[in-house]
């Protein structure tokens, strides 16, 4: 098939859950799909207001972006669930990028909210797909296409991220390679997709994790009544979704299967610096945790030192406590 | 006989210990900056104070430099700091339940269960009421850090200081000196502020029980170790070498580990030509900053590459 254009998807956000789909459904309408570079060492980040870390990354990979592709796709995430919403920085990411960009390059920045049928993922779809030209059917094949292979891929998730070097994880083309050695330790990575698996966010720390002996278990493997199932019985709702998915998932693995879990959460996230405390209160009342748990806090400025020195203080107390046993 | 090397961001520690984890000989001393001069000076003092009589059967490295070190010295473990004080505690005071250990920048709280670690945190993004704060601000005052703690036991009425950060802190030692207050109220109050800030902040959500051991070079500053006790209605024990037991720790992993044949490269060392000299790989996207190591002008070591490309020594094992 002849290709109409570019895509440009910016490597950030919600891309480290769902690109799978994204780049499967443009590519089935006749699309190039182009992905923003990583920041590297030396990147340059473009500063913003006052804004958190994962914004920032949306408007520096739109940068890089902007001059190579026809549109631009930044979904305007309300809610990725039925009933609990998305930071509300998500609503107005595309407004940050739109303003960023002054104009120069087309958005795709249909609205996506789960708790409404009119803006269910589908739908969403089927209007991004008539901007690009598609008629419903075609549409639709491509994002059943999609969601098809999204699915697959997320069932072969475990071995992606525990036998790829952490940057070929997103690389579709890439098998992921047979299972590798058993690891002595299982650890559970809690956190927001674009912390746990941006390396220019998290210094590549799971990649350390591996080098230590670590498999690693993401709150991707848990289904949605193993996640539901921790926070049904709080006093009060967590309306965020990604708060549901950390707390849910947090709780569920200090129940066990688990060696430990390691929570990683970002310095200026207000959601995780709520989830902190909450945790912390929830654990006083369950009277702590015999599974051991690691809070790294991640920031843009720190340097890889500090969360090489915990995680291998952490293994070591996993080690210690799996030889007293 | 084994060699413990702690080298942490403002200070660098030494201990050779024998089988019975007997102290032999030991060293503390300030980087100044230049860590790895600060480690040939170490082993220059160190073996003068054994005599010449020395034959090491392992070396082991902890800190925030103990990976430059390990590669230096030729050590046979390295080890992350935590586990190092730890593993220093739990022999001296099988009891204890909490370690504190606050030193040059970094600050930590250990909980241990029945001589296990269960539970530990650092300061993270910030340096307030770690070492090199104190020192800055007995500096300031024309004081030295041992005249510190003793005048800080002074305060008759300590003032209310910003404890939060350490720029506000300054800030506000600053209004209250120049409103008035004395010496020893203003430092007093730092004291009690800086310990407010440590436990709730490093120490925040962690069980904080008895027996709690207070170590690293902050545990020399009685002002501090008076704060944290008055704040926690509970007396603190603080070890005889309050100040090595990371080198300590790292010297009895050692130990323990028993390597068949030592890595280390001797106390001739210090008497050689020891540097470093980074530079930019340009090969792909990551820019690593690659360091190399030289020993008499010849490359032994080479790390930074996050590829590996140039990291051909062996190697210390990591761990």
């Amino acid at each position: 098939m002849e290709e109409k254009g570019r895509i440009g998807i910016p490597k950030t956000l919600m891309f480290y859950r769902y690109f799978p789909l994204w780049k499967v459904f443009f590519e089935e309408l006749g699309w190039r799909v182009i992905v923003s570079d990583g920041l590297g060492k030396r990147g340059k980040l473009v500063y913003f207001e006052d804004s958190c870390l994962p914004m920032k990354l949306l408007v520096t990979h739109s940068i890089d972006l902007k001059e190579k592709v026809d549109h631009l796709f930044v979904p305007r995430l309300v809610s990725l669930h039925r009933s609990y919403i998305m930071c509300p920085k998500f609503r107005g990411a595309p407004d940050i990028v739109h303003l960023a960009m002054e104009g120069t390059v087309s958005i795709l920045d249909e609205t996506i909210d789960l708790r409404v049928r009119e803006y269910s993922m589908l739908r969403s779809f089927l209007k991004t797909g008539k901007q690009l030209g598609a008629d419903e059917k075609e549409g639709k094949r491509a994002f059943q296409k999609a969601e098809r292979f999204f699915f697959n891929f997320q069932k072969g998730w475990e071995d992606r991220i525990n036998e790829l070097p952490l940057k070929q994880v997103f690389h579709l083309e890439t098998p992921a390679l047979p299972k590798s050695e058993e690891k002595p330790f299982r650890v559970a990575f809690i956190g927001h997709p674009y912390n746990l698996f941006d390396t220019d966010v998290n210094k590549d720390i799971l990649s350390f994790a591996k080098s230590l002996g670590m498999r690693i278990i993401t709150p991707d493997a848990l289904s949605e009544k193993e996640i539901d199932a921790q926070v049904s019985d709080l006093s009060k709702e967590i309306y965020w979704s990604s708060g549901r998915e950390i707390v849910g998932s947090l709780f569920h693995f200090l129940s066990g299967g688990v060696d430990g879990v390691v929570f990683l959460t970002s310095f200026k996230c207000g959601i995780d610096a709520l989830l902190q405390e909450f945790i912390r209160r929830r654990l006083k009342l369950k009277g702590g945790t015999s599974i051991p748990l690691l809070l790294l806090s991640l920031d843009e400025h720190s340097g890889r030192e500090g969360l090489t020195t915990r995680l291998e203080a952490f293994r070591d107390v996993m080690e210690e406590r799996k030889t007293k046993e | 006989m084994y060699l413990g090397i702690d080298v942490g961001s403002i200070t660098t520690k030494m201990v050779v210990i024998n089988e019975g984890d007997e102290i032999l000989a030991e060293v503390y001393l300030r980087n100044n900056g230049r860590p790895l001069e600060a480690i040939q000076h170490g082993l220059e003092s160190i073996s003068s104070r054994l005599d010449g009589k020395t034959s090491i059967d392992g070396a082991a490295t902890t800190g925030s430099a103990r990976h430059l070190a390990a590669y230096l010295v030729g050590a046979d473990l390295v080890k992350n700091e935590i586990t190092a004080h730890s593993i220093a505690v739990i022999d001296l005071f099988p009891d204890a339940k909490t370690i504190f250990e606050i030193g040059g920048q970094d600050s930590k709280v250990i909980v241990l269960r029945t001589g296990v670690v269960v539970d530990f945190a650092m300061n993270t993004v910030c340096a307030a009421g770690t070492g090199s704060f104190l020192d800055q601000q007995a500096a300031r005052l024309g004081i030295s850090i041992e005249e510190f703690g003793r005048l800080a036991l002074k305060a008759k009425q300590p003032v209310r200081v910003a404890g939060r950060c350490t720029v506000f802190a300054e800030t506000d030692m600053i209004h209250k000196q120049q409103i008035g207050h004395s010496v020893e109220d203003i430092i007093g109050g730092l004291c009690d502020s800086l310990v407010k800030n440590y436990l709730n902040n490093v120490c925040r959500g962690k069980e904080i029980l008895s027996p709690i051991v207070f170590q690293g070079g902050v545990a020399a500053n009685q002002g501090i170790r008076k704060a944290l006790e008055k704040e926690l209605e509970t007396d603190l024990i603080i070890p005889e070498h309050f100040g090595l037991m990371g080198a300590m720790g790292a010297a009895k992993l050692v130990r323990r580990a028993k390597p068949v044949r030592t890595q280390f490269k001797g106390f001739e060392l210090s008497r050689k030509s020891c540097s470093t000299r980074g530079f930019e790989c340009g090969e792909c996207g990551n820019q690593c900053e690659v360091i190399e190591l030289l020993i008499d002008r010849e490359v032994v070591a080479c790390w930074g590459d996050l590829c590996e490309k140039y990291r051909k020594s062996s190697g210390p094992i990591t761990g």
